[in-house]
């Protein structure tokens, strides 16, 4: 069964009926059988919460208020 | 550092969090969920994160994201979270569980390759979880 390549841009299915939401093609296989995986990426996830990320504006008085009472940067990642 | 009681509300995505437990050991698992018991329950405080470099030094691009290690203060696994606004209001969203380091020549996606994957959408993991 072939897999997908790393970098491929993931194929995305919208689902509706007994199964709904936003999912990704994982597999493909012989007769056109599909393998679906939750589609778990950042896109996916903001919509699912109902969020928006910040603007510039904002994320700069985010960190300005927040920042020097956070932990230092361990450089980790 | 004293605590100054500010604490973010947070909410974990079902999918992407039960995805990456899956990849977790059992351990890892326990620590997972008690940390977002505490999360969900109280927020999170603010003296438990970090800033996420907004450029890794491994070229991740991973801006306004924040990170606890679990559990707190010293754990081996770390926990991202992304800063949103959702209703008017700032929340941090889950972004990705696992492991800080993984043992040297391990192949295995650490916390900080999930979350960049996540957020450059690429399927890695897919190759990955098939090795």
């Amino acid at each position: 069964m072939p897999t997908m390549a790393a970098e491929e841009q993931l194929v995305h299915v919208t689902l509706s009926g007994a199964i709904a939401g936003e999912y990704v093609v994982k597999d493909t296989g012989p007769g056109g059988e599909i393998t679906l995986v939750p589609d778990t990426s950042w896109k996916a996830i903001l919509a699912r919460g109902g969020g928006r990320e910040l603007t510039p504006e904002e994320s700069a008085a985010f960190w300005a208020e927040h920042g020097p009472h956070m932990l230092s940067p361990d450089g980790e990642g | 550092m004293t605590s100054t009681g500010v604490r973010f509300p947070a909410q974990f995505d079902a999918d992407a969090w039960e995805r990456d437990l899956a990849r977790s050991t059992p351990a890892g698992r326990n620590a997972a969920e008690r940390a977002k018991r505490d999360y969900e329950r109280s927020g999170v405080p603010r003296e438990h994160l970090r800033r996420c470099e907004p450029e890794g030094r491994d070229g991740t691009n991973l801006p306004d994201c924040a990170k606890g290690y679990v559990p707190n203060p010293n754990g081996k696994w770390g926990i991202m979270f992304k800063i949103v606004v959702i209703d008017g209001r700032v929340r941090l969203e889950f972004l990705s569980f696992g492991v800080r380091h993984h043992p040297k020549g391990s192949q295995a996606p650490n916390v900080y390759d999930l979350a960049g994957e996540r957020v450059a959408e690429i399927t890695a993991t897919d190759l990955r979880e098939k090795t």
